[in-house]
């Protein structure tokens, strides 16, 4: 199933009167612009509005990963007119400079498009305690929110917020368990769940019950179960081969699936306290500096638990957090007697699609 | 040009530098407390325990790279499954570790107790540190400082100083040693002191022609790294600095013809040093600057020194944290750039394009762009790696060179 395209989704929203936020990286708090009447979109997997990277090759070199290079080019673009503002937060060596080279390009263009940015904390919470500086961090974004788009926080619509969150996170996972059972692809699951990031949570909610509606009573179909690490999910292409290969995707450890809906904090109306416990316990990511040690034995743990008898790394040539780990990973894996296949994807991953379909192919031959 | 034979300050700086790897070594074999630690890492608050010693991988990289044998030691740590894409340094010091450091020109470094990585000059070292927590299975501390767009901010600056205390409270734990102030402030003055005599040294190069190169700075800035916190570094670089104001009086000057005075922007392509300084001198050019060596003691937004009032060391070192490697903001980059631009009377810049420094690189192409527009100073780019010659091409390189140096030519003919 093909993904809609973002600036499809993204002006239909505009058309209805929303004033959308376009986030980076993977982890904002959606729930205060939610609760303020704002809609966040997190600028991710953007790659099918992506035609060429004209405006992007002038801000961003090619050895730059494909995420970063294909949000610049939207958001610089004609798709990135119907963004009211921008949200950022403190992530890796690249995307840190996004920010500057957003508003520098748009106030060149004319355009004064809000800058929003919070620090998130990357101390190992048994070494420093960051919790007043979170809270504080969320004090002064609530506050400059409402200084740049003239709304107001309430606690009520906060506490609303993350019960609505709370919902369609725990309905990703529900779906999820019926793409491990083969009752739903893995690629629709892909396409509902990441064209979710352009809507608001309600719609959100709805897409997700009727994804999960659909694969209900259908018989649970075999296959070789595996599971796919990496910070995005593979091509439609490489899902097709996945599929045709008869590979059963039992488990992700993927940023944009699991490690986005994989934790919901206690329901609160207090956004300090909701966030400092979301950062300290959400599921674990490599972008996360201070969650290294317990991002790789959850990581070994899914493995374990969900059964998977190959894991698919799923590098994005030049990310640096994921790279950093690879080998350490395989290591792990292979000392398990869990057989690896290591596939890299960027900007011209449409290409030499063959090579892909060969490499899973033979590897679903050897796990069988 | 000038033969360039090594002089006192050149000979001073391999005596201790090799004096402090010995050290180094020596200190660890007989139980010192060793802590490996990323450049921008206050080194300072280890001189305020009895027993504690430390290892920078970074330079260490630096050195090998500087030394031909970066490229071999990136090859080990590829062989073990390290991508390519991955930074030089990092894959040097994971190279040099396979093997206990076999190829080292300092014998790699010793074992450490401790790790500490800071994530505003890099966050990638958070990443790279983890790969020694997870082989030595030592403790991984890390600084997490937030990136200044702006002027450092009181809520960031307090954030980092509850970080210092929180990373002496954890040594005490792990060391079983009993952090003492007073050794710790005197170890800040002596950094103090070293850089103002490093900018001594480098308003030198206002001079026409200038007495001292970009690669003067590059090479003598190691001891702020491995020696921080010492009353050596104060020495050596007063040295270097009385070496360059002599040869002001002397005459003797690295690029003797001096027509075109270039700022560089970036890590220096370490494996390219003596190659390059020689080949730009032979076109009467001279890169007189580089904003890696100037932003040591300072604060964001200037080159100039930050000025402390000497009182709280811990203030003075949590509010000049962005000081290594220019970690901020693009604008603020810009206006530290255009002040060095105008004292050092700059024709051109090169903007080192760093294929294993993405905080570095990638705001250039605007700032170059910048440049060009506002400052009215012709630039261009170059594609170099800092410490893996596989991705440097000389003759790419000084093709774009020679052809800012035509269009500096003419400029001036109008």
């Amino acid at each position: 199933m093909k993904q809609e395209q973002a600036f499809s989704v993204i002006s239909r929203q505009k058309t209805a009167g929303k004033t959308t936020i376009g986030c980076f990286p993977l982890y904002p708090p959606l729930e205060i612009f939610t609760a303020m009447g704002l809609l966040p979109v997190i600028l991710w997997n953007l790659k099918s509005d992506i035609k060429n990277f004209a405006e992007s090759d002038k801000h961003i070199q090619h050895y730059a990963c494909g995420v970063v290079r294909e949000l610049v080019q939207f958001a610089l673009s004609d798709t990135g007119i119907f963004l009211d503002g921008f949200f950022s937060y403190n992530a890796c060596d690249t995307l840190r400079n996004l920010p500057e080279i957003l508003a520098s390009s748009n106030k060149d263009a004319g355009k004064n498009v809000p800058m929003l940015r919070m620090h998130i904390p990357q101390v190992n919470r048994a070494q420093t305690v960051p919790n007043l500086y979170i809270k504080n961090e969320i004090s002064q974004l609530i506050h400059d929110i409402e200084k740049v788009f003239g709304v107001v926080f309430s606690s009520q619509r906060f506490h609303q917020a993350v019960k609505s969150y709370t919902k369609m996170r725990s309905l990703c996972i529900e779906a999820e368990k019926r793409v491990a059972k083969r009752v739903l692809s893995f690629s629709t699951f892909c396409s509902v769940v990441l064209s979710n990031f352009f809507l608001p949570v309600e719609e959100q909610i709805i897409n997700l019950m009727n994804l999960i509606g659909t694969a209900e009573n259908i018989p649970e179909k075999k296959g070789t179960d595996i599971l796919l690490s990496g910070i995005m999910p593979p091509p439609l292409h490489v899902m097709d081969a996945m599929e045709r290969a008869d590979l059963r995707v039992v488990a992700n450890d993927i940023a944009s699936l699991r490690r986005s809906y994989g934790y919901s904090p206690k329901i609160t109306d207090d956004p300090g306290e909701y966030y400092t416990d979301y950062f300290a316990n959400r599921f674990p990511c490599s972008t996360m500096l201070y969650q290294s040690d317990t991002r790789l034995t959850t990581f070994l743990d899914l493995v374990d638990s969900s059964g998977a008898r190959g894991v698919i790394l799923l590098g994005q040539k030049f990310c640096e957090y994921e790279y950093f780990e690879f080998p350490y990973l395989k290591k792990q894996l292979k000392d398990k007697g869990i057989p690896v296949l290591e596939l890299e994807f960027g900007v011209d991953d449409i290409q030499n699609t063959e090579a892909y379909s060969t490499r899973i192919e033979a590897f679903a031959e050897l796990l069988a | 040009m000038a033969e360039k034979t090594k002089n006192k300050a050149g000979k001073h700086l391999t005596d201790i530098l090799t004096q402090g790897y010995m050290d180094l070594h020596q200190r660890s074999a007989s139980g010192a407390f060793c802590v490996w630690i990323a450049i921008n890492v206050p080194a300072e608050i280890f001189a305020g325990f009895d027993n504690v010693t430390y290892a920078v991988p970074e330079s260490h990289a630096a050195m090998c790279a500087g030394k031909g044998i970066g490229v071999d030691m990136c090859k080990k740590s590829e062989n073990i499954g390290y991508s390519m894409d991955l930074c030089s340094y990092a894959r040097i010091d994971i190279g040099n570790n396979t093997d206990g450091g076999k190829d080292s020109p300092t014998f790699g470094l010793p074992k450490p107790d401790l790790l500490v990585s800071n994530n505003n000059n890099c966050a990638l070292l958070a990443k790279w540190f983890d790969v020694h927590h997870r082989t030595w299975k030592v403790p991984h501390y890390i600084m997490d400082i937030p990136f200044c767009y702006e002027p450092q901010k009181k809520k960031d600056h307090e954030y980092i100083v509850q970080q210092m205390h929180d990373l002496i409270r954890l040594i005490e734990n792990l060391s079983g040693q009993i952090f003492q102030m007073d050794r710790f402030s005197e170890a800040v003055h002596h950094s103090w002191d070293g850089l103002r005599e490093w900018k001594r040294f480098l308003k030198f190069a206002e001079h026409k022609p200038s007495p001292i190169t970009a690669f003067d700075t590059f090479v003598h800035m190691a001891p702020f790294l491995t020696l921080r916190g010492t009353p050596i570094l104060k020495k050596h670089i007063t040295l270097l600095a009385d070496e360059a104001e002599e040869r002001i009086f002397s005459g003797n000057f690295p690029v003797p013809d001096e027509k075109f005075r270039l700022f560089w922007d970036n890590i220096a392509p370490w494996h390219q040093l003596r190659k390059m300084s020689k080949r730009l001198a032979t076109l009467d050019a001279n890169i007189v600057g580089a904003s890696y060596t100037s932003c040591m003691g300072t604060i964001e937004g200037s080159f100039d020194l930050f000025q402390w009032n000497e009182k709280n060391p811990f203030d003075y070192i949590a509010r000049t944290m962005n000081a290594y490697m220019c970690p901020h903001g693009m604008e603020l980059r810009y206006q530290s750039m255009k002040g060095a631009i105008e004292n050092l009377s700059i024709d051109g810049v090169i903007f080192a394009s760093n294929r294993s420094c993405k905080p570095y690189s990638i705001t250039q192409m605007d700032q170059q762009k910048r440049i060009n527009e506002q400052s009215h100073v012709p630039a261009v780019m170059i594609d170099i790696d800092h410490a893996d010659a596989r991705k440097y091409s000389e003759e790419n390189t000084f093709l774009r060179i020679s052809a800012l140096l035509e269009t500096i030519a003419a400029k001036r003919t109008g």
